[in-house]
């Protein structure tokens, strides 16, 4: 069991929590997104306090991931794109600490379960529609029809489209799930290979067991990477389906 | 010198990456296109009762859209690096290199 690479994805209940006559379940899951999330304001509030002029470390951290945040706003969505900053920064560095919380060893990845991933998309999604009918109103529905083709073309173009637009939500969940799942799961195999190696072939092991280990030296920097680059792309999709909200160009 | 300074920047998203990235983007987008298609085609199948008419016919819509979106991907690959590279050498270079960016932007004309 130790050896199962799929066992650190279990959910399990810790304890439960009783409000009233409902008694909800307290999850190795929520334990860890609510611990994420108090670390995270934590930090930020930490780093925002000095307000010094010559930023300290944690502060001059901050101050560069707000100008990373904003120079991907701005890049993407334009100047308009910058009233949703503060809800693409709050995505990206939630999802950052989230991935980033799973490379502890032991811990619990939150950003593994699609449950998760499904709605941070789904919030995207919802505030891509809200967005598009307050800007342009009824307009907003023209994104589905492409302008300059003609009528029969457009029976087959409409559900395309839809189909497109609707397999957004799939793509920006699926995408960073699958991209943490597969991460945990390697690093889990390539563990488990150096721990065999060493428990089958007691001394020669602890040579060969160094091959799997150093590729896992290597997998785990790659999947700090994979885990900031993951966030990042997720926050960059953000914008552009906000733009595309913002700005309907036909 | 501005602009090598965002070179420099942006090194951590090396090739292979942007590539491995672009890549598996698009066969997400394929796959996707099909599941939801085909989720579309099979709610319409159970509230109008007809089974599996429309489940069909938008499993062969959604896989056109995934190809549709695979079509855009390298149309915007392929003529628009050469030319955006020459045109767009300050200003505003950050959002322009990342695929991903430049395909859902040109899947949503």
């Amino acid at each position: 069991m130790a050896l199962d690479p799929l066992h650190q994805f279990e959910i399990r209940q810790i304890g439960t929590l009783a409000l009233g006559q409902f008694e909800l379940a307290v999850t190795n899951q929520a334990v860890w997104i609510m611990s994420s999330t108090a670390f995270l304001c934590a930090l930020l509030v930490l780093a925002a306090r000095p307000k010094a002029l010559v930023p300290g470390r944690l502060q001059g951290m901050l101050e560069v991931t707000y100008g990373f945040v904003e120079e991907m706003v701005t890049s993407a969505s334009g100047k308009a794109g910058m009233r949703f900053f503060p809800f693409v920064f709050t995505l990206f560095t939630f999802i950052a600490i989230s991935n980033l919380s799973g490379m502890i060893p032991g811990s619990y990845t939150t950003t593994s379960q699609l449950t998760v991933t499904a709605t941070f998309a789904l919030i995207v999604f919802g505030m891509v529609w809200v967005v598009g009918f307050l800007t342009h109103g009824l307009k907003f529905l023209k994104l589905f029809a492409p302008s300059g083709v003609p009528l029969p073309l457009l029976f087959l173009l409409v559900p395309l489209e839809i189909i497109s637009f609707f397999a957004r939500p799939l793509t920006l969940s699926v995408r960073l799930m699958a991209n943490m799942l597969a991460g945990h799961i390697l690093l889990k195999v390539f563990a488990g290979f150096a721990v065999m190696m060493v428990g089958a072939m007691g001394f020669t092991g602890l040579a060969t067991g160094l091959v799997p280990g150093v590729f896992l030296v290597a997998l785990s920097a790659l999947e700090l990477f994979v885990a900031l680059i993951q966030a990042y792309i997720f926050a960059l999709l953000t914008c552009v389906y906000l733009n595309d909200a913002l700005h309907m160009h036909h | 010198m501005p602009s090598k300074k965002k070179d420099t920047k942006k090194e951590p998203k090396s090739m292979g990456q942007r590539s491995f990235n672009s890549g598996y983007s698009v066969g997400l987008n394929l796959m996707s296109c099909v599941i939801v298609g085909m989720a579309i085609g099979y709610g319409i199948d159970v509230y109008f009762d007809t089974k599996p008419a429309f489940f069909l016919l938008f499993m062969f819509l959604g896989i056109a859209a995934g190809f549709r979106s695979i079509w855009y991907f390298m149309n915007a690959q392929a003529p628009a690096k050469p030319s955006s590279k020459v045109g767009e050498a300050d200003g505003h270079d950050p959002g322009e290199g990342d695929a991903t960016a430049d395909d859902e932007n040109q899947q949503s004309n």
